[in-house]
């Protein structure tokens, strides 16, 4: 456990919100049927698919903002013809395009369409009704994107490159053998995930440590291997630990005092509901 | 074993400083009615729902969630940037049940804020006014209707009769003229506070958004009286103690008045004596809008035509109900022409805005038989429309029954168009109230008819008075005919209104018709949707 510690502190860990390459383009687009219930149920659609699947998304009103204020009566015209659909995405060059239609019969009625732009025909379709002047609650609109999209939208992928100062040192990620330094390409992981990262090669102190890894982003890892000592290691030594725990109780009490004194960022409301008859 | 008792130390110290962290919190505290027929809480509450005053969402908790340790139920985050008037509405399941407003909201951070919510539920007044045709007829009683229980709380609260109201802007209290003077209504615990005397018996009432003005409105002989409260506060609490300033219009007869969004100026829509819309034989002309503002009475503005009735944007634009232009159009003040139609719309007459949700009634028949609720928007969205039954006045033929009377044949006559007079609309849109004067008018000029083997001729006028409750969310509607009143029968000379004839055999059938009498509903409010 020393040992993997002392390496850590020998390593810098960068993060980069660097993105992939490629990622399916979804434009979503709202249609309105004389009704003005559930408002802002396109953008709302919009931003759960984005921060649930690794799909990047046009919003409605980015896609008005590209297309221009004609976009809303071009949708329309549409009347949910999956090619003309199609051609909307297009312009906004999308690899598929998602139509929010709202009308009311006596309740809210959504149809939402998924149609492929580059073929130009409809890929899944879904009604769903909610009650007039009510919303669609977050987990609803989650559930009508899993009924809509393919399971392996929602998979979403961070990169872990590794890098260490010592050619052909062992990579393993919870425990499997991803390669040797210097891996040719970042690592691609589920995300998010928290993984073990190993670092070794015979002779050397291991590098342990665990890893943070969000969706669409790079965590950049360069790991230094020290010789291992025969005698008494360094990190043994009370020199190495007389500064390092005035520096970490130093840190700790500058932690505890920000922690104390800070004020909650964050707004909270509560109801302080009456008592029931 | 020195740095295991730092770690320990770093620890502690940390947990203990923890504690003293200073939370940002806002506390919504909900003040039910204490009356029980008022209280929203005596049913089954779902949801609190948190509102800008515009009506955006803002938080939401489930009334069955989880509790605090101070029996508290969370509302999550909220924005730094929420300040000012919030609503916060109290749901039981869809149905809007309880609204309360909170004034000046604001977050400040480390700090706890409490607000109080004066909920209440939210309620519809019918009051009652004498009808020119007939001034003995009895006014009926007045009502406070429940669209959450779907009752009237009259028997239970005993209001006094009106032909005015308006509900202050946060719903607290209940604002009625009469001929008597004026009471103030808690709707909170259902107390009644009145008479107080007013100068003149009122015949339109006006409250401004946030409460920043009422007035009363006089529909004098030769001129007409209006008395402008600023301090609506004051008034609620203690009306015998409030003065209001009084002004003069002195053209036209008040029709409808509203105040423009910040209270300043008040719009008072004027008509000549003999006016009818929409029922009457011809159509009027144009009319006029008076505004009164900063206690001066400004020239009136000729409007593009006869006006029914008007409301005001929260823009401060005037949207006009135009019977005779048949459309929903806004007005530009500074010409006195219409700006933009907004609606074609037959005849239409009473009008509400509801937020941004407008609400007509309008002669457009859809189905045969039937005028029109229109509900539409501000911005010109295609608008729902609801078909309401005409009301239809019957006479019994005279010698049609059965011996056992079992069976009987009437003579009916259906109006020949629909006023609305006063128009109603809960604050969720579920439900409308209508007054309406319908007028059945036949005379030689219509030709005759035939009836089996008779050739008969029809010559009368009646005028009803009614109330119609329109349940929005299944589009039903029931209707009570408050009065009706003959007045003219001349199909002969023996003052009967429908007489038949066959020539072959020489036989003769004269009908009479009835006058019903009684009174015509007014005073017609929804709390939270007073032009809000």
């Amino acid at each position: 456990m020393s040992r993997a510690l002392s390496a850590f502190l020998l390593v810098t860990v960068a993060c980069s919100a660097a993105r992939a390459d490629h990622k399916t383009r979804v434009a979503v687009l709202e249609y309105r049927a004389g009704s003005r219930g559930a408002a802002g149920i396109g953008a709302r659609i919009a931003s759960a698919l984005a921060h649930s699947s690794g799909y990047d998304v046009i919003e409605p009103a980015d896609a008005k903002r590209r297309i221009g204020a004609a976009l809303d009566a071009d949708v329309a015209r549409c009347a949910g013809e999956a090619k003309c659909i199609a051609g909307l995405g297009q312009r906004l060059g999308a690899d598929e395009t998602l139509l929010v239609g709202v009308s009311e019969l006596g309740d809210i009625v959504l149809a939402l369409q998924r149609v492929d732009t580059h073929r130009a025909v409809a890929l899944t379709r879904l009604a769903e009704s909610i009650p007039a002047g009510s919303e669609p609650k977050a987990e609803e609109l989650t559930d009508w994107l899993h009924q809509l999209f393919p399971a392996e939208a929602f998979l979403r992928y961070g990169e872990l490159r590794v890098t260490s100062d010592v050619a052909s040192a062992s990579v393993l990620v919870n425990g499997n053998k991803m390669g040797e330094t210097p891996l040719p390409d970042p690592l691609r992981l589920a995300a998010p995930g928290n993984y073990r990262l190993r670092v070794e090669k015979t002779g050397f102190v291991p590098f342990q440590a665990r890893i943070d890894v969000p969706p669409d982003a790079t965590i950049e890892v360069r790991a230094t291997l020290s010789r291992g000592l025969a005698e008494t290691p360094w990190y043994k030594r009370g020199y190495v630990w007389g500064p390092i725990g005035g520096v970490l109780a130093a840190a700790g009490i500058g932690v505890a005092i920000y922690f104390g004194t800070r004020v909650d960022q964050t707004p909270h409301g509560f109801i302080v509901a009456p008592v029931t008859r | 074993m020195h740095s295991r008792l730092t770690a320990r130390t770093i620890a502690l110290l940390s947990l203990a400083l923890w504690g003293c962290q200073k939370p940002t919190a806002v506390d919504f505290a909900v003040e039910a009615p204490t009356n029980a027929l008022l209280d929203p809480f005596s049913l089954s509450v779902s949801d609190y729902v948190l509102k800008t005053r515009a009506g955006s969402i803002v938080a939401a908790v489930s009334a069955g969630a989880s509790k605090d340790g101070r029996g508290r139920l969370p509302l999550g985050e909220l924005a730094y940037t929420l300040s000012g008037d919030l609503r916060l509405d109290v749901m039981a399941g869809p149905q809007l049940v309880g609204r309360a407003h909170i004034e000046g909201v604001a977050v400040e951070k480390g700090k706890t804020d409490a607000w109080t919510a004066p909920v209440r539920k939210p309620l519809v007044a019918v009051g009652s006014a004498s009808t020119p045709e007939d001034a003995s007829g009895a006014l009926a009683p007045p009502q406070l209707l429940d669209p959450t229980t779907n009752t009237d709380l009259q028997a239970g609260l005993k209001l006094p009769t009106s032909q005015t109201a308006a509900f202050t802007s946060d719903g607290t209290h209940l604002v009625l003229g009469a001929a008597t003077g004026l009471y103030v209504v808690d709707t909170g615990s259902g107390v009644v506070v009145g008479p107080t005397a007013l100068p003149f018996t009122p015949n339109l009432i006006a409250i401004a958004p946030g409460d920043a003005g009422l007035a009363f409105i006089e529909r004098g002989a030769s001129s007409s009286r209006v008395l402008w409260f600023h301090d609506v506060a004051g008034l609620v609490a203690n009306p015998a103690t409030a003065t209001g300033d009084t002004l003069t219009v002195t053209t036209g007869f008040p029709r409808a008045a509203h105040f423009s969004p910040d209270g300043s100026t008040l719009y008072v829509l004027t008509e000549a004596a003999g006016d009818e819309p929409c029922t009457g034989a011809t159509q009027p002309a144009a009319n006029e809008l008076v505004p009164i503002t900063g206690g001066l009475v400004a020239a009136a503005i000729r409007m593009p035509s006869y006006v029914a009735d008007f409301a005001v944007e929260p823009s401060g634009t005037l949207l006009l109900a135009e019977p005779v232009g048949n459309q929903i159009a806004s007005l530009s003040l500074s010409t006195g022409a219409v700006a933009t139609k907004l609606y074609d719309a037959k005849c239409p007459s009473a009008m509400k805005l509801v937020d941004d949700q407008l609400w007509a009634v309008t002669n457009d028949a859809s189905v045969a038989g039937s005028f029109t609720l229109l509900h539409g928007h501000l911005d010109g969205t295609a608008p729902t429309r609801t078909p309401i039954v005409l009301p239809s006045y019957r006479t019994p033929l005279s010698a049609s029954s059965t011996v056992d009377g079992k069976t009987t044949a009437d003579l009916q006559l259906d109006p020949v168009a629909i006023l609305a007079v006063e128009l109603a609309v809960s604050p969720d849109g579920t439900n409308a109230v209508l007054a309406t004067r319908a007028r059945y008018r036949e005379d030689a000029r219509s030709g005759p008819f035939d009836f089996i083997s008779f050739k008969c001729i029809a010559g009368v006028d009646v005028v009803e008075y009614g109330l119609y409750s329109v349940d929005l969310t299944i589009g039903t509607a029931s209707y009570t005919s408050r009065s009706q009143t003959v007045i003219k029968s001349n199909a002969n000379t023996l003052g009967d209104c429908v007489v038949c004839q066959n020539n072959e055999f020489g036989l003769e059938l004269d009908v009479g018709c009835r006058s019903t009498s009684g009174d015509r509903a007014a005073g017609l409010a929804a709390s939270f949707s007073e032009d809000q």
